[in-house]
């Protein structure tokens, strides 16, 4: 356990040093909502909110989708500001089909 | 679990003894802030400093209290701060481009956003999904679609008078509208779970929701109504935002529910559930409210809040149960 938030931190550290080297300004408000968009990638690739199952290439693939959503909706000529709102339905959607897939025996409300 | 938190448990819809315990804490907190800030702050001890604050914290209060049964009943609600956006956009949106009253449009935002708290509901409760992630979602969909609706760049303004007395009046000329209306609102969350069967069953859930479904709770549908509470609170809390600021803007609300999670566990709520108390709460929104005031006012960095809000955060939760011995768990 002390381990895994050990190497969370070694990484974010790390993903703050490309970031400072991408962009030509650092500002104490870089990475702000990264967490929670973070947590979707991992989610929507398959990783069990409570634990005990997810693949790093479900990861990989939950980051590439919601990577290109901004890309795809240049190309489609949609608004970017729609970004957001097609990224939480996404999130629904996987989350929703795996909830259906597996309805009995799972106990409601629990956060974690 | 051990033996002695159950037997607590068991005690029922009265806050247990460790419960009051840590708000003593909390209240002994925000003590020594009201004193330090005295000393150290510009006007800080003065009764319009004091109301200033009360209106100030107005809408993270709201969250903070309609989150309270969310959290006990072992959930969280990660949208309520991007529903406020919505609710802000549809209420601009109905009110200068569909012609509507304002006092209409006002009330068609909360019923949408009542709306919003069916669709958080209806998957967690029915399709039994883990709280944070259902409102993960809903938090990306609800500020997009509130940014997508206005192109990311439209404010609506110039509300009508009446309206706007709603956040900026003053009653009698000297308490904020915003008193009232947030203290009826506590009684009302204060009535429902701590003085309600309906809070009982929230607080049985949270300990344990299997338990709770043996015992006969219908758990979905307990479940259900607090998503839908916290929903249309986030509503309401939106009109009171729009007609104090006096503009509807997309970004209504950005890290609010942060600010009202961290509000509630500050007042003791578990984030685990089954434990929590409305009076932590608000206890936990003013200690929130009046550090970042006091900073301000003392011409410290309002930066600072953020840290110093960390800090008595998990100092006020180390110490909570540093007291209480090793056998409970927060």
């Amino acid at each position: 356990m002390f381990a895994v938030f050990l190497l969370l931190g070694v990484l974010t550290a790390l993903a703050g040093v490309l970031a400072a080297v991408r962009f030509p300004q650092v500002q104490t408000a870089a990475g702000m909502g990264l967490e929670l968009k973070v947590i979707a990638a991992v989610v929507v690739g398959g990783t069990s909110v409570s634990g005990g199952r997810g693949s790093l290439l479900g990861t990989l693939a939950g980051v590439a989708l919601l990577g290109t959503i901004g890309p795809a909706l240049t190309f489609l000529k949609v608004s970017a500001f729609w970004e957001e709102a097609l990224q939480g339905a996404i999130i629904l959607a996987a989350v929703s089909i795996e909830g259906i897939r597996q309805m009995p025996g799972r106990t409601p409300g629990r956060a974690a | 679990m051990s033996a002695t938190r159950v037997a607590k448990k068991a005690s029922g819809s009265v806050p247990s003894a460790r419960a009051w315990r840590h708000e003593g804490i909390v209240l002994g907190l925000l003590m020594v802030e009201v004193v330090l800030f005295s000393v150290i702050g510009h006007n800080f001890a003065t009764l319009g400093n004091a109301l200033e604050v009360a209106r100030i914290s107005t809408e993270v209060g709201l969250l903070a209290l309609a989150l309270t049964p969310v959290i006990v009943s072992g959930g969280i609600d990660l949208s309520v701060g991007s529903l406020m956006g919505l609710s802000a956009v549809l209420c601009g949106m109905l009110w200068r481009d569909a012609h509507l009253s304002i006092w209409a449009s006002a009330a068609i935002a909360i019923a949408c956003a009542g709306i919003g708290g069916v669709v958080n509901a209806s998957l967690i409760a029915r399709l039994r999904l883990a709280p944070l992630i259902v409102t993960l979602g809903t938090y990306s969909l609800f500020r997009g679609l509130a940014k997508g609706l206005t192109g990311g760049v439209e404010t609506y303004t110039d509300f009508p008078g009446p309206f706007l007395f709603l956040g900026q009046g003053y009653l009698g000329g000297v308490v904020p509208v915003q008193v009232p209306i947030v203290t009826t609102i506590a009684v009302a969350f204060f009535l429902l779970l701590h003085r309600s069967t309906l809070g009982r069953a929230i607080q049985a859930i949270g300990f344990s929701s299997d338990a709770a479904r043996y015992a006969g709770v219908p758990v979905g549908r307990r479940l259900g109504l607090v998503y839908v509470l916290a929903s249309l609170t986030a509503g309401f809390a939106a009109v009171l935002y729009v007609a104090r600021v006096g503009q509807a803007k997309a970004d209504a609300g950005t890290s609010y529910e942060l600010m009202a999670i961290t509000a509630v566990v500050l007042g003791g709520t578990s984030i685990f559930g089954g434990r929590g108390t409305i009076l932590g709460t608000l206890l936990g929104v003013f200690a929130m409210a009046i550090l970042q005031n006091g900073l301000r006012l003392a011409d410290l960095p309002v930066e600072l809040a953020g840290i110093l809000a960390g800090v008595l955060l998990i100092g006020s939760i180390a110490v909570t149960r540093l007291l209480s011995g090793r056998s409970s768990t927060l």
